[in-house]
């Protein structure tokens, strides 16, 4: 997946890509994020842990602006977000949905091509040439003329991430990409996104998986309560929680 | 769907132009055509005929005076009742639809000189031994009427009478028919066609009513009034009219 | 017996009535789904520039009978200097007024597909509009198929208002059928006769369109 990435400079991961400052979001009088301070450096995977309705999700919503947030700032590639044509800015961010939402009128196919053909303006053929090399890496080539309900959970999670991946994001955001999978498809689309790490792509994951938090997040984030309570390597966090909160947390969930 | 929506924009602003406000004579005669409204469902002044013509008594007048016009007839058919404000909003140049000349109408357009005398006719069932012979003798009973018309008029001036008003004078014979109603009152030519198709009916009185049917023309529009009632008057010394009231009354 | 023999005598005239407000019918369709389609979206706009008069509108014409408001486009425009012959103020009229319903069928459709589909396809960076036309319309177009042929239905049979401004459809062809024969009923049950089966065949076609869009 290398050739595909927008990499062609890679400064041993030292580059920050993403930078949330002071990040405060309210539904109505409700605080989901009560400040959060976040860095996310290039070619850097990040896992995002944490009770539910703790925010999680909201954090990555505010990333690619599907939420307005009230307070603080979020930066790509040292540029507020909010500076940005919002449709620029998705371009450049890749999401892929706990409920994978395939668009259902479409073909495998077609979903992998209608946006970059109508937003980069991409010629159909290569768009189409594209689509079916992406479809390749992650082995649902043979399903590009399929229609989404003829694809199980774990085949459709995989053609989102790779509809994701046609607009060569500079970063991907996953929230919850496996919750809404039976179990044992949970494993082909967690291995399609340690690929895609080890690729070097700039994620944040928001998940409860914690073996792939172990396996292959650079850091992990806990998040509690609209602020992050903890941070660290997987190793740290997860055998050695330093916050009575992150104890807990990991006490219920392995 | 694009393509309809654009021809029918297009169509519409055409039809809006050549049906704009007019009134004057000269700007009938550019125009071409001398729109006259009617309700074509009253023989034998107006219907529409097999071959899906509106033809009548009124609308050879009408054609008479077009002719004088060097132009030709374009019929607006509209229900009895929307005849008068389709000539107030200019519709229409003039009404001719066997409309009775009356007071109240008087007030809202100006009315030719009378081109033709009708009485009102009292029709019953001829199974019934009901035989009214005035308006009177029908107080405390239910009529049939059509809206708007002379008989609505006269009937509704008698108290006592229930009247029930339908759009058109057939569905009040249907009234009729059924029982509904004990009478129909109506002008007596559609009332003698329509009692000669169907003798289960019969024209039990003619009240003489000495009403008479006129042109109607816009408030004020005297040029075109004066036409009007010169025509009249050159059809009736001519002999035209008769000729008329012949085709059409034998 | 004679009632008989003069609906078949005239049922070629009744036809060609028919014929008109199939053409009345199609081109108000036409009209009332491009309007109603932007008034739907225009109804769940955050904006309530748009919203707002989007609401009135819909409220007003479903909130006033189908007959006065024929009548007001006749009759009243041209207080405005706007005159409209009998046919383009029917569909004019029929149009505004199909609009309305189908605006609320659109905005019912929309709001069926669910969020995820519009996030999904506003997080890929299409904008509002490319987000309308390609995934969440075609979407809710399918879904609303049914709602829309029962629209064309109703509207086939609401045509028949147009009678009143004198525009020679079915209805008023029965009317001036009737004038000259006198055979009420009769021709009163051609006319529904072939009102039901002009309904009937829309219903079909409808299912018809309606079951290869499912297989599609």
């Amino acid at each position: 997946m290398m050739d595909l990435l927008h990499n062609e400079d890679n400064q041993n991961g030292k580059e920050i890509t993403i930078k949330i400052e002071n990040l405060v979001k309210r539904f109505g009088n409700l605080e989901v994020l009560k400040g959060i301070n976040l860095e996310v450096k290039k070619n850097e995977a990040i896992v995002v842990i944490g009770p539910s309705g703790g925010g999680k999700s909201t954090l990555l919503r505010c990333i690619n602006r599907l939420e307005e947030y009230q307070d603080g700032h979020i930066y790509l590639e040292s540029i507020d977000v909010e500076k940005l044509d919002v449709n620029t800015l998705r371009a450049r961010i890749g999401m892929v949905f706990q409920l994978f939402n395939l668009f259902p009128h479409m073909t495998v196919l077609k979903n992998l091509t209608l946006a970059p053909i109508k937003v980069k303006k991409i010629p159909e053929n290569e768009a189409i040439e594209k689509a079916k090399n992406l479809l390749t890496q992650v082995g649902l080539v043979d399903k590009m003329d399929a229609y989404p309900e003829q694809l199980s959970g774990g085949q459709k999670q995989r053609v989102a991430i790779a509809r994701a991946l046609m607009m060569d994001p500079e970063v991907m955001l996953f929230d919850e990409p496996t919750s809404a999978l039976d179990p044992e498809l949970v494993g082909e689309v967690l291995d399609t996104m340690k690929k895609l790490a080890e690729s070097g792509m700039t994620m944040i994951v928001v998940t409860h998986e914690m073996g792939f938090a172990r396996d292959v997040a650079d850091r992990i984030v806990f998040i509690n309560n609209g602020i992050v309570e903890e941070e660290g390597k997987p190793e740290e966090v997860l055998k050695n929680p330093q916050k009575p909160r992150t104890k807990e947390f990991l006490r219920r969930i392995l | 769907m694009k393509k309809y929506l654009k021809t029918l924009i297009i169509l519409t602003l055409i039809v809006a132009a050549t049906f704009s406000f007019s009134q004057t004579l000269v700007q009938i005669k550019q125009r071409g055509k001398l729109l006259v409204g009617t309700e074509p469902t009253f023989p034998p002044f107006e219907f529409v005929d097999e071959s899906n013509q509106i033809v009548g008594f009124d609308l050879d007048i009408a054609n008479e005076l077009a002719k004088r016009l060097g132009v030709k007839v374009e019929v607006v058919s509209l229900p009895f009742d929307s005849l008068i404000p389709a000539l107030q909003q200019g519709k229409v140049d003039m009404v001719i639809a066997g409309m009775t000349i009356t007071e109240d109408r008087a007030k809202v357009v100006d009315f030719s000189k009378p081109y033709f005398e009708a009485n009102q006719a009292i029709v019953v069932r001829k199974d019934g031994n009901f035989r009214p012979q005035s308006l009177e003798e029908l107080i405390g009973k239910k009529i049939a009427v059509q809206l708007g018309t002379t008989g609505d008029l006269i009937a509704t001036d008698v108290k006592g009478i229930e009247v029930v008003r339908f759009q058109r004078f057939t569905d009040a014979f249907l009234e009729l028919q059924n029982g509904r109603v004990d009478a129909v009152v109506l002008d007596e030519a559609p009332a003698k066609a329509y009692v000669k198709k169907f003798p289960k009916f019969i024209l039990s009185k003619v009240v003489d009513t000495g009403e008479t049917y006129g042109v109607a023309v816009r408030k004020g529009n005297k040029e075109l009034l004066n036409f009007v009632n010169q025509t009249l008057d050159i059809m009736r010394a001519s002999g035209t009219y008769n000729k008329i009231i012949d085709k059409w009354f034998e | 017996m004679d009632a008989l023999m003069e609906l078949f005598k005239n049922f070629p005239f009744l036809l060609l009535g028919a014929w008109e407000t199939l053409k009345l019918t199609a081109f108000s369709v036409g009209i009332g789904v491009i309007l109603g389609t932007f008034i739907g979206m225009g109804r769940l706009s955050k904006i309530k520039l748009i919203s707002y008069p989007c609401t009135i509108y819909v409220e007003f014409l479903r909130g006033t009978p189908l007959l006065v408001q024929i009548s007001l486009i006749y009759f009243g425009l041209p207080q405005l200097g706007i005159q409209l012959a009998p046919y383009p103020a029917a569909i004019v009229a029929l149009g505004l007024n199909s609009g309305a319903y189908i605006a609320e069928i659109v905005r019912a459709g929309i709001q069926s597909i669910p969020k995820g589909q519009y996030e999904a396809s506003r997080s890929l960076g299409l904008t509002h509009w490319q987000t309308m036309r390609y995934i969440i319309l075609p979407q809710a177009f399918r879904n609303i198929l049914p709602a829309l042929g029962n629209e064309f239905i109703t509207l086939t049979k609401d045509s028949s208002l147009a009678s009143v401004i004198g525009v020679s459809e079915l209805m008023r062809s029965g009317q001036f059928v009737i004038s000259r024969t006198f055979q009420t009923f009769s021709i009163y049950f051609g006319i529904a006769f072939i009102y039901f089966l002009m309904t009937f065949v829309i219903s079909r076609i409808v299912r018809y369109i309606e079951r290869r869009m499912a297989t599609a």
